[in-house]
């Protein structure tokens, strides 16, 4: 077991190592730079011509000139001492502070989800299985697919504008945290969160379906059965301990789905999130804070899937040597 | 389905490994899936009909998606001329979603297309050789599944700039990692089976031993992951639409047709919302019903995931 | 602008803005309306002279109470009022003005760190500043500039660099201060209580405001603005529509548009919505790269488009008719051709004739069944240059519409790769002829690629003109040149912004020239 853990954690290091080389690499290839970006967008937006000595001189300013791998070992460093990749080219603030602010939002509105989706996922599945192929299971999965077919901005757009002209009212502006404000942080968030939750408790139903199909032709169960213990008293007590660690882990696994389905809710709804700022950074060329960031949802979902990992390993020894 | 792929003038070694698997025609296969699956079959029906609309587009649509904008025609509510009426350039909206069937078909397929062939090739081998490489491959695979992959495709878009093919080749990454697991996972069973141990023993080449005992193997689960996977990366497209990263303008990709409409037209036209919705969450639906049947009947194993 | 009702003080308005200001809301780095919109209440608009608000060809004052020049039009003197403040209470001298001016014209280098100079039209000309005493500014000029108080008079050149904050910091070496740095410290009429990235900045009333109304009222009436960042443009529709916001932002993409506009109206009604009608004074253009190697080298061919182009047809399917068909410059000003929308290409009437010549000129350079070209096109303006597309097509031309970002155009403008690229900002003469020399001229940064010296040449005369009828003349000619006879790129349309505000949102100055002014809101009060 110790050994098993071990390795899974030295492992960790240089699957983030490479991470990084692929965040750091894709970046590269991004046609332009910041000071590119930066004049472009001036040009149509702020209505000023621009030259090829501005440009010079913005790349000067902007410390652009570093080799590659200078750069590359710079920001790699950065990571490991605390300052996150230094600070925005654009907005110049410090990266840690931008994380700090980011984060939790994105993390917020995840943690939203994935309980929202188990509320209502593990019952739905544990239904659907007891009424496998009957009515019951059938119009449950249809409603479930259904929440994966329909994009999600479309959804949103469609909850808003019923919202809008049916009961006159629109989600605040103006996102605050939950420490703050507790009902306007949710009056916000509940919205995106039951959009996302619906296509990921899909998800959710179909592995406690699944697994409670597989429980339930267990010998074990069958014993129970026949020993007469009620049915309810069978999955309560035998069948559901069984199932909800699969559907824990697998869930977990899927969370880094999930955080790239927040990208386009976080824009509708105006949430300050992780997502938002990523897409918004790399097309700005702020290539500091799109690493960083980048960075920090890897390390994130990398952490939580070694830590379901782990936590599978003693559950599951098999897993341990496969 | 994969197995009478080996059929026809083979070794004894062949033979007896035909002998070891379960025996069933292609038709047999199908009877028995349309009996226990109808939803099933029902959606690979509809799926079908899909494939012949985007065919023959040229046929069915009345007005040409792209040249035939009149001003004068804009924002028409469904009439005779126009079914689905008309869009915010006059065009005429139940051609852009006939064509629409076709951009949408291309990009899926070729994401699934490329995903899968690239990652069966390194999951394979991967599995099959071991060693360096395996921990290798299992560390990007990591990576990759850690990473939202909208962001990643969305980076990958700005990089390459926005054309079918390259969105096409965005949304394949999401594949990838997956289809890698899997059947590196399959041939790790696989390769502990009686059957290519003995294939081993009397010297079978490592190539002819992938295409012909492993391959064929993880093909079925591989199989249901894309079917599976396809109403998914249709989505995604709509959802890279919407951040302008979609196939570009003035294609009728449903995510575009959505994004135009959704933005400024929902009230005054909703038409143009409605009609590429339908299409686009009616093909997604059927797809994502398909892979579902597909997964009870052909793979039980994919219940417990793929680790 | 309608004053009849008594202005009223207090009330937080609630207003839309649809990014954070980037580049530390630094006026010196982006007149994009992303800053100006939420910080031209904190930072005032212009700077010791401004644009009139009801006339941007006209100039104000701002900070300073009046100004000359001499006879040659080679030194410039200003006088500032005696009662101008710093939101943190310390008063501005003429110090702070030369401070500002410096850094904007020749930009700050400590030790190894530099600050570019800004591209400002009226910092090339200037040779120094002088502060004689605390309220006098003077600026010697490199040669006479005879309009040099409307080069400086734009509204988006802004005091917003506080000398004694950012004079610490830059000692330090911290050269790139930025407005944000320093607390937004400026001169306008409302501070900055609270800024949450992504979602609000609140401003609030700043008491020792220099300016009073016309009855000597102070300024501002508002207690306060509330600026709700909203990204996106429908999530913006909604929070006006359910009395969540006053008044929807300005730029691109969120402007309105008639079906926006209808669906708006159609919750709250004409009677408590006013709807703001703006210019937006850039010019559309199909920009043509001549220097790679294709049709388009062919005047004959750059002539056929030009003629083809449809805009009547263009403006309606574009902007639903939010708009009207142009040439370099506004047909309804002194610097257009008088005429120039009847003559053939824009003129309605010939369209059909247009047409066939249009195909006859293509046939005729070699092209009869078309050819293929690839047209670059900002992501953001994918609308505009979608329905050129279906029109391009139906001439027979094969378009690969390739949608990028601003950093990939730049690049892709550097090096020339496309065949046509969407061109958006031309902006009126005369206070800012210097954009279009980067938009027209031969410079590397240029939308339209030729090497027709010509086409700078006419800037040079622009510059060195000594009235405003002999550049009005200059314009006109390099018009005809430019946009016909070579038609380095079919000009094609402006588009007007409107947005709403609530009916008791009252005293918005409506910028009628450009839709990046009048953004201090300082007469605004409401009416509820």
């Amino acid at each position: 077991m110790q050994k098993y853990i071990a390795r899974r954690v030295l492992l960790f290091i240089p699957t983030l190592l490479l991470a990084s080389v692929l965040i750091f690499g894709i970046l590269r290839i991004l046609p332009g730079d910041v000071a590119l970006a930066i004049l472009g967008q001036e040009a149509v937006e702020g209505g000023g011509g621009y030259t090829e000595t501005q440009i010079r001189e913005l790349r000067e300013e902007l410390g652009l000139n570093d080799p590659l791998p200078i750069q590359y070992a710079k920001w790699a460093w950065s990571m490991v001492n605390g300052e996150f990749g230094g600070e925005s080219i654009r907005s110049t603030e410090p990266l840690s502070s931008i994380i700090a602010r980011r984060l939790p939002v994105t993390l917020q509105l995840t943690v939203y989800t994935v309980l929202l989706s188990i509320i209502v996922a593990v019952p739905l599945g544990v239904f659907s299985a007891l009424y496998q192929d009957k009515w019951p299971d059938y119009v449950l999965r249809m409603g479930a697919i259904l929440g994966q077919s329909m994009p999600n901005f479309w959804i949103a757009l469609l909850l808003l504008l019923f919202m809008v002209t049916q009961i006159g009212w629109s989600p605040p502006l103006g996102y605050s945290n939950i420490w703050v404000d507790p009902f306007h942080h949710l009056q916000i968030m509940i919205w995106p969160a039951l959009i996302l939750a619906w296509r990921f408790s899909a998800y959710m139903t179909r592995i406690t379906r699944s697994g409670m199909l597989e429980v339930l032709a267990q010998d074990y169960v069958r014993t129970a059965k026949a020993k007469g213990l009620g049915q309810q008293l069978v999955v309560r007590r035998h069948s559901l301990p069984n199932v909800l660690i699969p559907v824990i882990t697998l869930g977990g696994l899927e969370v880094s789905t999930l955080l790239g389905g927040t990208v386009i809710l976080e824009n509708l709804f105006g949430i300050p999130g992780l997502g938002q700022a990523i897409v918004e950074a790399a097309v700005g060329r702020d290539f500091p804070v799109v690493q960083s960031l980048a960075m920090m949802l890897v390390f994130f979902m990398l952490g939580l899937n070694l830590v379901v990992d782990i936590a599978y390993s003693y559950v599951d020894p098999r897993v341990r040597y496969s | 389905m994969a197995i009478e792929a080996t059929a026809g003038g083979q070794s004894a070694f062949d033979q007896l490994v035909q002998e070891a698997r379960p025996k069933r025609t292609v038709a047999q296969n199908l009877k028995r899936f349309a009996r226990r699956k109808p939803a099933g079959a029902v959606s690979a029906v509809v799926l079908i009909l899909l494939a012949l609309i985007a065919l023959f587009a040229p046929v069915i649509a009345t007005h040409d998606p792209i040249r035939d904008q009149v001003a004068a025609e804009r924002l028409e509510a469904p009439s005779s001329s126009h079914f689905m009426g008309t869009d915010n350039l006059g065009r005429d909206v139940f051609s852009r979603v006939v064509y629409g069937a076709r951009i949408s078909l291309q990009v899926g397929f070729l994401a699934i297309g490329l995903g899968t062939v690239i990652g069966m090739i390194i999951g394979v081998l991967s599995g099959y050789l071991g060693g360096k490489l395996d921990l290798v491959v299992q560390r990007v695979v990591d990576v990759l599944m850690g990473f939202p992959f909208i962001i990643l495709a969305m980076l990958l878009v700005v990089a390459l700039g926005a054309s079918l093919l390259n969105v096409g080749i965005a949304l394949s990454v999401a594949i990838v990692p997956r289809v890698v697991r899997l059947s590196r996972s399959s041939t790790l069973s696989v390769k502990e089976e009686v059957y290519v141990l003995a294939a081993v023993t009397i010297g079978v080449s490592l190539l002819r031993m992938v295409l012909r005992h492993i391959l064929p193997n993880t093909l079925g689960p591989v199989f249901v992951l894309a079917t599976g996977a396809l109403g998914g990366v249709i989505v995604a497209e709509a959802g890279l639409a919407f951040l302008g990263l979609g196939i570009p303008p003035p294609s009728p990709s449903w995510g575009g047709m959505l994004n135009i409409g959704a933005r400024g037209y929902m009230e005054a036209a909703p038409w143009m919302v409605i009609f590429p919705g339908i299409a686009l969450s009616a093909v997604v639906f059927t797809f994502a019903l398909l892979g579902d049947a597909l997964r009870d009947v052909l793979d039980p194993r994919l219940r417990r995931g793929d680790s | 602008m309608m004053m009849e009702e008594k202005s009223r003080y207090g009330g937080i308005a609630n207003f839309s803005t649809r990014a954070d200001p980037p580049l530390g809301w630094d006026p010196m780095r982006s007149g994009s309306i992303s800053v100006l919109m939420p910080a031209g209440s904190i930072f005032g608009m212009g700077n010791m002279i401004r644009q009139c608000p009801d006339d941007g060809t006209a100039v104000c004052p701002g900070v300073a109470t009046e100004w000359s020049s001499n006879d040659d039009r080679t030194s410039w003197t200003f006088t500032l009022r005696d009662d101008v403040y710093w939101h943190d209470g310390v008063k501005l001298t003429a110090a702070d003005v030369k401070f500002w001016l410096d850094m904007a014209v020749f930009g700050v280098t400590v030790g190894e760190n530099s600050r570019r100079p800004v591209s400002w039209n009226f910092a090339r000309w200037v040779e120094s500043v002088e502060a004689p005493d605390d309220l006098t500014v003077v600026i010697n000029l490199k040669s006479a500039v005879f309009d040099f108080d409307q080069l400086l008079a734009v509204d988006n050149q802004i005091i917003a660099h506080p000398r004694h904050l950012m004079q610490p910091e830059i000692d330090a070496g911290n050269v790139n201060v930025s407005p944000l740095d320093v607390g937004l410290v400026a001169l306008g009429p409302f501070y900055l209580e609270e800024y949450r990235p992504g979602s609000v900045a609140k401003m609030r009333r700043f008491d020792q405001y220099y300016k009073t109304d016309e009855d000597g009222n102070q300024l501002p009436y508002l207690d306060g603005i509330d600026f709700y960042i909203t990204p996106d443009p429908s999530g913006m529709d909604t929070a006006f529509r359910t009395g969540r916001l006053d008044a929807t932002a300005r730029g691109s993409g969120f402007q309105l548009t008639p079906e926006r506009e209808a669906a708006i109206l159609s919750t709250l009604g004409t009677e408590r919505v006013t709807i703001l009608e703006m210019a937006q004074s850039s010019f559309w253009a199909l920009a043509f790269n001549t220097l790679r190697e294709g049709p388009l080298q062919d005047v004959r061919v750059r002539q056929a488009i030009h003629l083809w182009l449809d805009r009547p047809e263009l403006v309606q399917v574009t902007f639903g008719g939010f708009g009207k068909m142009t040439g370099m410059f506004d047909p309804d000003t002194a610097w257009a051709n008088p005429g120039l929308m009847e003559t053939p290409g824009w003129n309605p009437a010939t369209k059909d004739a247009d047409r066939q010549q249009a195909k006859a000129l293509l046939a005729e350079a070699g092209y009869p069944d078309g050819f293929d070209a690839e047209f670059m096109c900002r992501r953001l303006w994918g609308f505009v240059c979608e329905p050129l597309v279906g029109q391009l097509e139906d001439l027979g031309i094969n378009i690969d519409l390739q949608l990028v970002d601003d950093a990939t155009r730049a690049a892709r403008t550097l090096e020339g790769s496309y065949d046509m690229v969407m061109s958006g900002p031309t902006l009126a003469l005369p206070s800012q002829y210097g954009s279009i020399t980067s938009s027209a001229g031969t410079s590397a940064t240029a939308d339209p690629k030729h090497n027709d010296a010509k086409v700078d040449d006419f800037f040079v005369r622009l510059a060195s003109a000594g009235s405003v009828e002999e550049r009005i003349e200059i314009a006109q000619e390099m018009e005809r040149y430019v946009a016909v006879e070579q038609a380095y790129g079919a000009w094609l349309y402006t588009e007007n912004t409107h947005t709403v505000v609530r009916e008791y949102v009252k005293g918005i100055q409506v910028p009628i020239d450009n839709y990046r002014r009048n953004l201090d809101f300082a007469t605004v009060w409401l009416d509820k």
